[in-house]
């Protein structure tokens, strides 16, 4: 309650200070927060922020959902075998060196102004994080429960269903969160030159119409979805999917280092 | 009866990383007739957890046979209890207990009854659906053991089930598992380094020596149960089997 209050306290001040500055500056130089929230709400009204939203998430979509595939594969096999994790060591590390934007031109000259551009860029960005984690989470499984399994003779898809991928979920819970806050990044700035629709090209097209309110506008509606995203879905999912967890960290010491 | 062991010069040999072979078990025989409860005691490294991986079929025999009620072992239905409970922390109680019965192939329609019937047993009807890190070391334990115990196992293989939990938890499991026992009468393979909880529990005593020797000695245990740690009779028995071992 108090923290909430804090917060709440510390986002006005942000707009107070925004506002203060604006006062000093011509609104199509730096509007205030006013001016970008009418804006906000007239592309709410007109229906386009739906359109063009939809867009975008569809192509972070669509990116994640490969990505997560092959690093789910990628990773698994790199924490079980030494060959394949000295395979892909190499190409995940400079994977993850790679700026975005590098990937988004390059996807822009292999495929045009298509969807491919983007999701070609978002695999490409968000692939090696996800693999990492995932490769430290296969590493961290406990052997001594797929011991404990093999001694009960389970079997080879019972182990695999009940024992390692419950182990993997708050690794790939992990690594889903990170590769969507670098996928919304990535979409946008492969939609800045890359499509003809989506949030990046609407902030494009407003800075072309010289409308900062515009460039604000888009960015601060765009931004409230994906946190809205971010707490709402995958919040919820990750509390279900971890209800095992004691509440808060009162774990003991002993069960901790067990 | 069912649940006869019979192992039959039983080696096992370990490679170390730089190439030297260690010999853990040099032909070992071991016969436990079905119902008994025997106790392995021997000093750390002796082997004793090599010799219930080897007849659980964790580890590969190098040599040898353990035929369980006529056939090969890794043919038989084992429970096994190991030190730490090792349960599925995402799953409940009653949940972990189900998966040793669907792991064991037991008839789905027997598995809900038997599930509650072992839940029960030990103790833990009112935490069937509580999460293990919720609940103490002992009663992790105690989930464990019905895991164990409802596989219909023809052996149960025990390896110091109790001896990470404190003294006062370690004495009531070990009253509460003979009470679970004397139900069922499982053979029952447990391993233990501490004299007073051989004497406590077993039929029969086997004592290990160091690395590579194997079963030096052997003990019956006719005193009725329960046994009273009091009873000169157990007193005399610890020390014997204690100086087995320190000799």
């Amino acid at each position: 309650m108090r923290a909430n209050l804090i917060r709440l306290l510390s986002a006005a001040v942000v707009l107070a200070v925004w506002q203060f500055i604006a006062l000093f500056h011509p609104p199509t130089y730096l509007p205030g927060p006013f001016l970008v929230f009418q804006e906000m709400g007239k592309i709410f009204a007109s229906g386009e922020f739906l359109v063009h939203m939809f867009w975008t998430l569809e192509r972070v979509l669509v990116g994640l959902v490969l990505s997560f595939s092959v690093a789910l594969i990628v990773g698994v096999f790199m924490g079980l075998s030494e060959f394949w994790e000295t395979c892909f060591d190499g190409p995940v590390l400079v994977g993850l060196a790679i700026p975005g934007l590098a990937w988004a031109v390059i996807g822009l000259m292999l495929f045009g102004l298509s969807e491919f551009t983007q999701i070609f860029a978002i695999f490409m960005v968000v692939t090696p994080i996800l693999a990492v984690n995932i490769w430290e989470g296969t590493k961290a499984l406990d052997r001594k429960l797929i011991e404990m399994a093999v001694v009960f003779k389970a079997t080879r898809p019972m182990i695999i269903r009940s024992v390692v991928l419950p182990q993997l979920i708050p690794y790939s819970l992990a690594a889903v969160r990170f590769g969507l806050a670098l996928a919304w990044k990535t979409v946008v700035i492969a939609e800045t030159f890359g499509a003809t629709s989506g949030i990046g090209y609407k902030i494009i097209e407003s800075r072309e119409l010289l409308s900062m309110r515009g460039v604000l506008a888009w960015t601060l509606s765009f931004t409230i979805v994906m946190i809205a995203l971010e707490f709402g879905i995958l919040k919820v999912v990750e509390a279900r999917l971890t209800a095992w967890r004691p509440k808060r960290a009162n774990l003991t010491i002993a069960q901790v280092t067990k | 009866m069912k649940g006869n062991i019979e192992i039959k010069g039983l080696e096992k040999t370990f490679a170390t990383g730089d190439g030297k072979h260690i010999p853990v078990l040099k032909d070992i025989n071991l016969t436990i007739k079905g119902g008994q409860f025997a106790c392995l005691v021997g000093p750390s490294g002796c082997g004793k957890t090599t010799i219930l991986h080897a007849i659980a079929g964790i580890i590969e025999k190098d040599r040898g046979s353990i035929l369980i009620d006529g056939t090969d072992h890794l043919r038989a239905r084992f429970g096994y209890v190991f030190q730490e409970a090792r349960l599925l922390n995402w799953r409940t109680a009653a949940q972990n207990v189900e998966f040793g019965a669907v792991a064991a192939e037991i008839p789905q329609s027997e598995i809900p009854g038997l599930v509650k019937r072992y839940v029960d047993l030990v103790g833990l009807s009112d935490f069937a659906n509580s999460y293990p890190l919720t609940l103490s070391g002992g009663m992790q334990q105690r989930v464990a053991i019905a895991r164990a115990f409802v596989v219909k196992p023809q052996v149960l293989l025990m390896d110091e089930p109790f001896s990470s939990l404190d003294e006062l938890t370690a004495r009531t499991m070990r009253t509460e598992l003979l009470r679970f026992w004397q139900e069922e009468r499982h053979t029952v393979i447990f391993i233990t380094h501490n004299t007073h909880e051989a004497v406590y529990l077993a039929d029969k005593i086997y004592c290990m020596g160091r690395r590579g020797q194997g079963i030096t000695a052997e003990f019956d245990v006719d005193i009725d149960r329960p046994r009273d740690a009091e009873d000169p009779r157990v007193i005399k028995l610890q020390k014997e089997v204690l100086g087995t071992l320190l000799a």
